[in-house]
């Protein structure tokens, strides 16, 4: 018997991502095909739009319809473990014209993809200042773990502050944007259940930076002095133990 | 608290979806349900905040695992690190019941978020068999396998959907998981009897019903119901349950209700509903043939 299945399978998917009409499939009634094509898009455009809220409202319901569609066709979903899903939008968004009028736009949906994988991530243990000062007594030894929920944004916007000023606005309220250029540093993280922002130095991006890519605590130190020559390190380490960024 | 089996779940309160809008609610106010179904995908980041919150909800509630991503009809399988998250999940949340669909959702490196109908085929059965088989080998437990609902069918192979279920059942030893709902849905959109389908079903083989709200949309001029749970059971819905009820005998059911979500009152009234049906079936199990 032949097997017609992965054709079948890849006809069809093909044109749902595509949007087509279901052209060539053996299927009655041909006219409910489009249920199908429509629960793709919209379902995948609902998705992103929870995920990235802040950037729809940015660019409004026509071009956020228009980038989700685009988007789709051009990274359709991988698995049915939709929890990575969107994680080349910003990306995408980069790339799309139109969107030169609001060019920090990439940037919120950076920001919001970060405070999506900081909803999802665990927290660990924190490092207490006991447990820090302990270690800290061979400095040039010392390895300093970043949690899990942390994620940075450097951005040449204040995104944290536009992030914050449009959903201290309310979900139905577009407030006035006049943004100037500006070098921001953010680490996005978890608080419980909350999403929270810390706006940092390039010094303390640095720091943090660093020791995600290795917890060496004397490669990082010296980094973050090399990007910010005044940065008070001894300060922000707890300011790190504080908010509970450390972990074991 | 006791560790409670599908079996043992009979005796208890219809279930509710674990929904994230109705989260903070149910931790909160611990309503008296029978069992809470979690959609398994949403817990798959261990340690996340929807993990933490099923975590707490497991201290007091049964938990149902429900997934809607496995696709266990692709013709190349189902993917293995997708396997391997439940596993994670399952061990990790011992649920009463594990539970996937009858239908597919992906092949190659593209999939959707949507439950897509499969084809009534010799090969779609080998296909399906093969990957509930291997998933429940990896899991080492039995799952439970809902019947789609579908707005479009193949060509007639002779094979109806209730001896393509019944017959992934006996090669598989697997449960289903009815959804009245769907029966319903199908029914009216590709035109057969609902009744006959549940009676065609062999009794001993269903391990749990669900029910949910339809909607209707216009397609081409006529109305098509749409699997939207984002309603309340309709009458008809609640007359096939009775019918359900009267075959397969008192099951564990869960109301869903997934979309444009009513406050929490709302769907524990319809699972209330759907406890007095149950009621009416034990004390007169002819009662609910005579109202279908």
């Amino acid at each position: 018997m032949p097997k017609k299945l992965p054709d079948t399978q890849h006809n069809m998917l093909h044109q749902l991502i595509a949007q087509e009409n279901g052209d060539g499939l053996d299927i009655t009634p041909q006219k409910n095909f489009s249920i199908y094509r429509n629960n793709a898009r919209l379902l995948l455009r609902d998705f992103l739009k929870d995920t990235f809220p802040v950037t729809a409202k940015l660019v409004g319901d026509a071009f956020f319809e228009t980038a989700a569609r685009d988007f789709m066709q051009a990274f359709p979903p991988q698995s049915g473990d939709m929890n990575g899903y969107g994680a080349d939008f910003p990306a995408f968004l980069q790339r799309m014209p139109g969107l030169q009028p609001h060019p920090y736009v990439p940037d919120m949906a950076r920001l919001e993809w970060a405070a999506h994988d900081a909803y999802l991530s665990p927290v660990k243990p924190a490092l207490t200042a006991t447990a820090l000062s302990a270690a800290a007594a061979d400095p040039m030894a010392l390895k300093l773990y970043i949690q899990p929920h942390v994620f940075l944004l450097r951005s040449g916007w204040d995104i944290a502050g536009l992030w914050q000023t449009i959903t201290e606005a309310g979900e139905n309220n577009l407030p006035e944007i006049t943004l100037q250029p500006v070098e921001s540093f953010t680490a996005v993280y978890r608080d419980g259940p909350q999403i929270g922002l810390w706006s940092l130095t390039e010094g303390g991006y640095t720091f943090i930076e660093y020791l995600q890519s290795a917890p060496d605590f004397p490669t990082a130190a010296s980094a973050a002095m090399a990007a910010e020559p005044d940065f008070a390190l001894d300060l922000f380490l707890g300011t790190l133990v504080q908010q509970k960024f450390l972990t074991k | 608290m006791q560790k409670l089996t599908p079996e043992k779940l009979k005796h208890a309160k219809t279930g509710i979806g674990l929904r994230s809008g109705h989260m903070a609610d149910i931790l909160a106010t611990q309503p008296d349900v029978g069992f809470l179904e979690a959609h398994s995908e949403n817990y798959f980041r261990i340690g996340g905040v929807p993990f933490e919150n099923l975590m707490c909800a497991r201290a007091d509630y049964a938990i149902s695992l429900h997934g809607v991503g496995l696709s266990l009809g692709s013709a190349d399988g189902v993917r293995e690190d997708h396997v391997q998250k439940l596993k994670i999940l399952v061990d990790l949340v011992d649920p009463v019941m594990v539970s996937e669909h009858i239908s597919w959702s992906g092949i190659g490196d593209a999939a959707l978020p949507d439950l897509l109908p499969l084809p009534l085929t010799e090969e779609a059965l080998d296909i399906t068999c093969r990957n509930i088989t291997h998933v429940q080998d990896t899991l080492g437990r039995i799952i439970f396998v809902e019947n789609p609902s579908c707005y479009i069918s193949f060509p007639d192979t002779g094979m109806t959907e209730p001896e393509f279920i019944t017959r992934i059942i006996q090669r598989t030893g697997c449960k289903l998981l009815l959804d009245i709902n769907n029966i319903e849905v199908s029914a009216h959109n590709l035109g057969y009897d609902p009744l006959a389908y549940i009676n065609a079903l062999p009794t001993g083989i269903v391990g749990e019903m669900h029910l949910a709200g339809y909607q209707i949309n216009t397609v081409g001029g006529e109305d098509v119901y749409i699997d939207a749970h984002n309603n309340p059971v309709y009458d008809n819905v609640w007359h096939l349950y009775d019918a359900a009820l009267a075959r397969f005998g008192n099951t564990p059911t869960l109301l869903e209700w997934d979309a444009d979500l009513p406050a929490l009152d709302v769907l524990l009234a319809e699972a209330a509903k759907a406890d007095t049906h149950r009621m009416t079936h034990k004390k007169d199990p002819s009662h609910a043939q005579k109202t279908a």
